[in-house]
């Protein structure tokens, strides 16, 4: 038989426990609007597809796989020598055609003097026309009065003309020598052009020596010394360590409560006991949409007959995302966990490195 | 019946703050937990009434157990993966 005790407990149970889900499920309501979070989001790194710029068989690669290296530390060497005689040949042609500039140096100071000794005969030849044309303006009055021969007055004439014709002479020969005389400026041309052939060649050998262009993880790195690496063609991949973010999607319902600078914890699931702390960066600007896009000039509109609609999700970028202490013991973790993901889902062309993480984006004022 | 609380408090002595769950190897919602914790506690209420003798004065058993589960699904979601 049902006591009156029993009754009233079994009813108050009852009214307890609706009043207790009502209540807690208004403040879980409270809460999921207040802190925005999803499960949705990956932590990225970018990376650099290390090819070298200059051809040759690789001679030392100090670095192993998953090794962190530093900004500046050399990765690998190819082999120095052709390039080493490559900087020889071309300091030799510097050396060649700065010898070229002086011998034709000297030999344009001779022709200079040359055309200054031209031009001095010059000076002499107008100086024998002046003293043979004086003679004849001498002779001709002095021959009229019979004082003189008239063979020595033909004398005199053709002594003059001699001597303008010596004059026209000496004339051109100083015009030719004073164009004889040749520049060393094509030659500066040549050497200037042998000079950054020389700065080319020594870039090469200097760039046989393959540095880390940031700090980070060697990795995707199966060849050995003695590989031949070719320009432009990757030799291993190196995931920059210097900067992380997170790409979290949120609903597009949740975006209104998240505003960049905003505090975000991230959740790496290597790592779940130790949450990140990050900042919101920015809001995505748009993604391709299921609906409204044209086909062969068209809007392509689906037949549907859609009562509930999903909510569009953005991807909200999260930046310093982790601190370097952290970074230096969880990085080795993350790439593993990425590169098993990249191989079962396809990786993003952008993201270099993915793990699944969660985030929870915390309240405006905080 | 008294070992149980240990039990589940080794169970979940696995569990972090963060929204996803690692079970064996796999990620689950944390509210999924909740909701098993929930259905846990429903059940042990039902064992209480039974024991005290009150099962057949509960009125409407069906919606009493389910919202005492809820209410304790959003209390402990409330109280670890709620921050």
């Amino acid at each position: 038989m049902r006591s009156l005790p029993s009754r009233i407990g079994g009813i108050s149970l009852l009214i307890l426990s609706l009043a207790a889900c009502t209540l807690c499920g208004f403040l879980v309501l409270d809460r999921l609007h207040s802190r925005p979070r999803t499960e949705d989001a990956y932590i990225a790194a970018n990376i650099v597809h290390l090819a070298p710029e200059v051809s040759g068989r690789i001679v030392s690669m100090p670095v192993h796989d998953n090794e962190v290296v530093r900004r500046g530390q050399t990765l690998y060497v190819i082999d120095p020598e052709p390039y080493e005689y490559r900087v020889q040949q071309a300091r030799a042609q510097v050396e060649g055609i700065k010898a070229q500039i002086d011998v034709q140096t000297s030999q344009v100071s001779s022709q200079v003097s040359r055309a200054g000794a031209e031009a001095s005969s010059v000076m002499s030849a107008r100086a024998r026309l002046t003293l043979a044309q004086a003679t004849q303006a001498r002779l001709t009055p002095l021959e009229k009065q019979g004082f003189v021969t008239r063979e020595a007055l033909d004398q005199a004439r053709a002594e003059t003309k001699s001597a303008e014709a010596g004059l026209q002479t000496a004339l051109q020969s100083a015009v030719s020598a004073r164009q004889a005389v040749r520049s060393v400026a094509p030659l500066r041309a040549d050497l200037a052009a042998a000079q950054a052939a020389l700065r080319e060649a020594e870039r090469d050998l200097r760039l046989t020596t393959v540095k880390a262009p940031c700090d980070g993880i060697v990795t995707d790195l199966n060849v050995a010394a003695g590989e031949y690496a070719t320009t432009g063609k990757p030799v291993f991949t190196l995931v920059d360590n210097e900067t992380w973010w997170a790409i979290a999607n949120f609903r597009e319902t949740q975006l209104s409560g998240l505003v960049p600078g905003q505090r975000v914890k991230v959740y790496a699931m290597a790592q779940p006991g130790t949450p990140i702390t990050g900042t919101l960066e920015s809001l995505n600007a748009g993604v391709v949409p299921d609906e409204g896009m044209s086909a062969n000039g068209l809007p392509k509109v689906p037949r549907s007959l859609n009562w509930v609609r999903i909510a569009q999700r953005f991807p909200v970028r999260i930046s310093s995302i982790i601190p370097r202490p952290i970074l230096c013991g969880l990085a080795p973790r993350l790439l593993w966990l990425s590169c098993d993901e990249q191989c079962r889902t396809g990786a993003r062309h952008d993201a270099a490195t993915r793990s699944t993480c969660a985030a929870v984006a915390a309240g405006v004022s905080s | 019946m008294r070992r149980f609380p240990v039990l589940l408090s080794l169970g979940l002595s696995g569990c972090t703050r963060a929204p996803l769950q690692d079970v064996l190897g796999s990620f689950f919602p944390s509210w999924m937990l909740c909701a098993a914790a929930g259905a846990v506690a429903a059940s042990l209420l039902r064992a209480m009434t039974g024991m005290l003798g009150m099962q057949q004065s509960v009125p409407a058993p069906m919606l009493t157990y389910l919202s005492f589960m809820v209410a304790i699904t959003f209390a402990v979601w409330l109280v670890f993966f709620g921050h």
